[in-house]
């Protein structure tokens, strides 16, 4: 069953009690929330999200309400990842959101059978991209943009590389945009659905856009890798596309990596197959459609990388 | 003479691009850029226990260079360095 087939009644009333439980890629997380929104929130961004029948659960993500003993006035929510609280305690404004970043975290912490890096992928005929790069560098947005141009989303967030034999496994779910993104990603995509705006978060005004529907009913069909890239948004500049040597690729990818430590040899095998089966090279950018333009051509073969 | 192994490293965990090399420490857990030079000498003593003017002598024949006192006294850094970084032991 797909998650827009219950009602925002039976969504809230999951949310609210033993939990609803979400495929995303290759993970089955538990969802609890009794905020409101929260189920308003869920159902606009995870329409064409499979509920998860319940046999393997991977991770409970709860946000609850939380009793601030020093400020009692506050009206306060507390994420809980497998009962455990983490985080400090936000406005309760912020409870959907926090559901959000609770997925972010139990999937970058808890997924050890893959590399994880911090990176967008996006995927054009089979071959996808690996964009690595900390916040703040413009990834969410070319991500949103390669995806308004027909690019394949996999993730704005995480590049999941399955050790065994490089593939990148698909895990589509909202698009995080920050600040001046998220009009840049509307003008782009007039007809994508965006979430209400929270301001003042840690990252300043965030909105989430709607993964594309056929992303997420394709999102059990890994792809391989072809293009390393380490985007960097800056103001005014013209499109330059650096190519960086292997080991020097290795070294940032690793930087850009949430558990290459936990996985030892195998993430090492892993990170060297990546860097030798693809080019690896520094975008800068500011002109959306130039960069559109020079991965279009990547995957036409037109631009040497 | 003291003589050292390789114990944190295999040659499946080593790689060489262009002429820098990345390899996992298999002592520590944690992953190391080297330069040609260094990959080539630990590679060597993967052959079999060797001190460090060994080291120097065997790769002067296989590099075509002079083995003077300044190239020896390199790999007696680059071994202080290997043992630093748990890569190697001293044989008993």
């Amino acid at each position: 069953m797909k998650l827009g087939e219950l009602s925002t009644d039976e969504t809230a009333a999951q949310l609210a009690g033993a939990g609803l439980a979400l495929e995303t890629g290759p993970f089955a997380v538990n969802l609890r929330c009794a905020a409101p929104g929260a189920a308003a929130f869920i159902r606009l961004l995870y329409p064409e999200h499979r509920v998860a029948t319940g046999e393997v659960v991977h991770t409970d993500v709860a946000v609850r309400p939380h009793f601030n003993r020093r400020r009692p006035w506050r009206r306060e929510a507390q994420l809980h990842i497998d009962d455990r609280p983490l985080m400090q305690a936000l406005p309760r404004r912020f409870a959907a959101p926090m559901l959000e970043w609770g997925l972010n975290f139990a999937i970058g912490s808890r997924a050890h059978h893959l590399l994880i890096l911090h990176a967008a992928v996006v995927e054009k005929n089979g071959r996808a991209v690996v964009m690595a790069a900390v916040s703040g560098s413009g990834k969410s947005t070319l991500c949103a943009a390669l995806v308004s141009a027909g690019w394949r989303l996999f993730s704005d967030e995480f590049g999941l590389i399955r050790p065994a034999d490089g593939a990148l496994m698909p895990v589509p779910r909202p698009v995080s945009l920050k600040n001046e993104s998220i009009e840049v990603v509307r003008r782009l995509m007039p007809a994508a659905v965006i979430s209400p705006p929270y301001h003042d978060t840690a990252k300043g005004t965030l909105a989430y856009l709607r993964p594309p529907d056929d992303a997420v009913r394709r999102q059990f069909e890994p792809a391989m890798p072809a293009w390393i890239v380490f985007p960097k948004f800056r103001a005014g500049a013209p499109l330059t596309a650096t190519p960086v040597p292997r080991a020097q690729a290795f070294a940032d990818l690793l930087a850009n990596s949430m558990n290459y430590i936990a996985l030892a040899e195998r993430g090492f095998a892993a990170m060297a197959r990546l860097v030798e089966s693809c080019p690896a090279f520094a975008l800068e950018y500011s002109d959306i459609p130039a960069a559109i333009a020079h991965f279009e051509g990547l995957a036409a073969g037109e631009t040497a990388a | 003479m003291r003589r050292w192994r390789v114990t944190g490293c295999r040659p499946d965990l080593i790689r060489l691009w262009d002429d820098q090399c990345v390899l996992f420490n298999l002592s520590s857990g944690q992953t190391h850029q080297l330069n040609a030079l260094a990959e080539a000498a630990l590679r060597i003593m993967m052959q079999r226990p060797m001190a460090p003017s060994e080291i120097a002598e065997a790769l002067a024949i296989e590099l075509e260079t002079e083995a003077d006192p300044a190239w020896v006294q390199q790999f007696d850094q680059l071994i202080a360095e290997f043992d630093r970084l748990g890569l190697i032991e001293p044989v008993p």
